[in-house]
């Protein structure tokens, strides 16, 4: 089955976020808090550039 | 920031373990959720880019004309598991003992004379064709001769090397159950004992309306040597397995690279971008463990509110 690569940005999203997080703290719920505002972060910015792209490819 | 609140322990024995094993300098520390984020991230994100490319992605090649695998310098940071790959290019690029350099000249493909395994016992599976006796008695008849039907074997290969002179055997079974007993007379041409992604194709024995489709497998070697059975010569074609220290991280030569990304396309630069990430992810965790958290322990907010509260 052939995946189409977009869909590889949320295991590596997820695993960017805990990592990056638990760099920044110890406990568990904050680096677990930190991660999932990341997480969200990066989802809404990758959203926000697929969608003006999308956009700036429909007249193409 | 060293929080006073971590035991960092021996801060520069946990950068080397966290260095060779994700989450293993945390583990020392005790810092047992962190090492559990560190080894299952990480190393996951690593095998996953592994597994995309077929486990050919990590290796390390450093040649001329732009051949270098400068990312490599991002995976080794992963440690132990992408660290094999600067031993295996040190015994990939190991010359044969040959006077000639023959095995030399060939290596990338497939290899004749001394370069060849002095000793090999391995199961094979391939193809046999007898010769027709006119081929073996006069090779130089005028009359063409009928071609002997091309037969399935497999059995067990046998060949060693003394003197500079490759004698063996193969005992094996042929397709219809008939068991066969060869004698071995010529050098034999294999791909290299230590080789990742090489060709298997049979390119000499192939049936008639046989679509040429070119094959290559990390764990298999393709096998070609003329064989003797009492007045018949012929020849057996096929493939041997290659053992997984041989391949894993093995350098890939150019050809296969090629193959690779033909086949895989965008997943092969996906697998990449994986393995770079993971290794720069584990930078940050090498850090961690010598240093502590950048940021502090993550309770400072809510000290600073009990604090006000008070």
């Amino acid at each position: 089955m052939d995946v189409h690569s977009t869909w590889y940005l949320f295991p590596l999203a997820i695993v960017i976020s805990l990592v990056y997080s638990a760099s920044r703290y110890e406990l568990p719920s904050k680096i677990l808090s930190r991660a999932g505002r990341m997480f969200l972060t990066i989802m809404i910015f990758m959203g926000i550039v697929f969608v003006v792209l999308d956009t700036l490819s429909f007249w193409l | 920031m060293t929080s006073p609140k971590v035991d960092l322990k021996n801060r520069w024995l946990a950068a080397v373990l966290a260095f060779l094993v994700p989450g293993a300098g945390h583990l020392y520390q005790r810092r047992i959720f962190k090492s559990l984020v560190y080894f299952f991230g990480i190393l996951g994100m690593f095998f996953s880019g592994m597994a995309m490319s077929e486990w050919t992605v990590v290796y390390w090649k450093w040649e001329g004309g732009g051949n270098r695998t400068v990312g490599y310098y991002s995976q080794v940071l992963v440690g132990l598991p992408a660290l094999s790959a600067r031993y295996q290019a040190l015994r990939y690029t190991q010359p044969p003992i040959d006077e000639f350099h023959v095995g030399r000249q060939l290596r990338g493909d497939r290899i004749m004379g001394s370069g060849v395994d002095q000793v090999l016992d391995a199961r094979f599976t391939g193809r046999l064709r007898y010769n027709s006796k006119s081929e073996s008695i006069a090779p130089e008849a005028e009359v063409e001769p009928a071609a002997e039907p091309i037969q399935d074997v497999f059995g067990q290969i046998r060949w060693s090397r003394e003197d500079g002179i490759c004698t063996g055997t193969f005992e094996g079974v042929l397709g219809d159950g008939q068991s066969v007993s060869l004698a071995i007379f010529d050098e034999p041409t294999v791909t290299p004992r230590v080789f990742a992604h090489g060709e298997i194709t049979l390119t000499e024995l192939r049936r008639d309306n046989e679509q040429l489709q070119r094959e290559f497998s990390n764990s298999l070697r393709y096998v070609r040597c003329s064989v003797r059975d009492g007045e018949r010569d012929g020849m057996l074609e096929g493939t041997v397995p290659r053992q997984f220290w041989d391949w894993y991280q093995v350098p890939l030569e150019d050809k296969a690279l090629e193959e690779i990304h033909g086949r895989l396309g965008r997943h092969f630069e996906l697998a990449q971008v994986f393995t770079w990430i993971a290794g720069l992810l584990n930078l940050l965790a090498i850090w961690d463990a010598y240093e502590g958290p950048a940021y502090g322990y993550g309770d400072e907010d809510e000290l600073a509110e009990e604090e006000s509260a008070a």
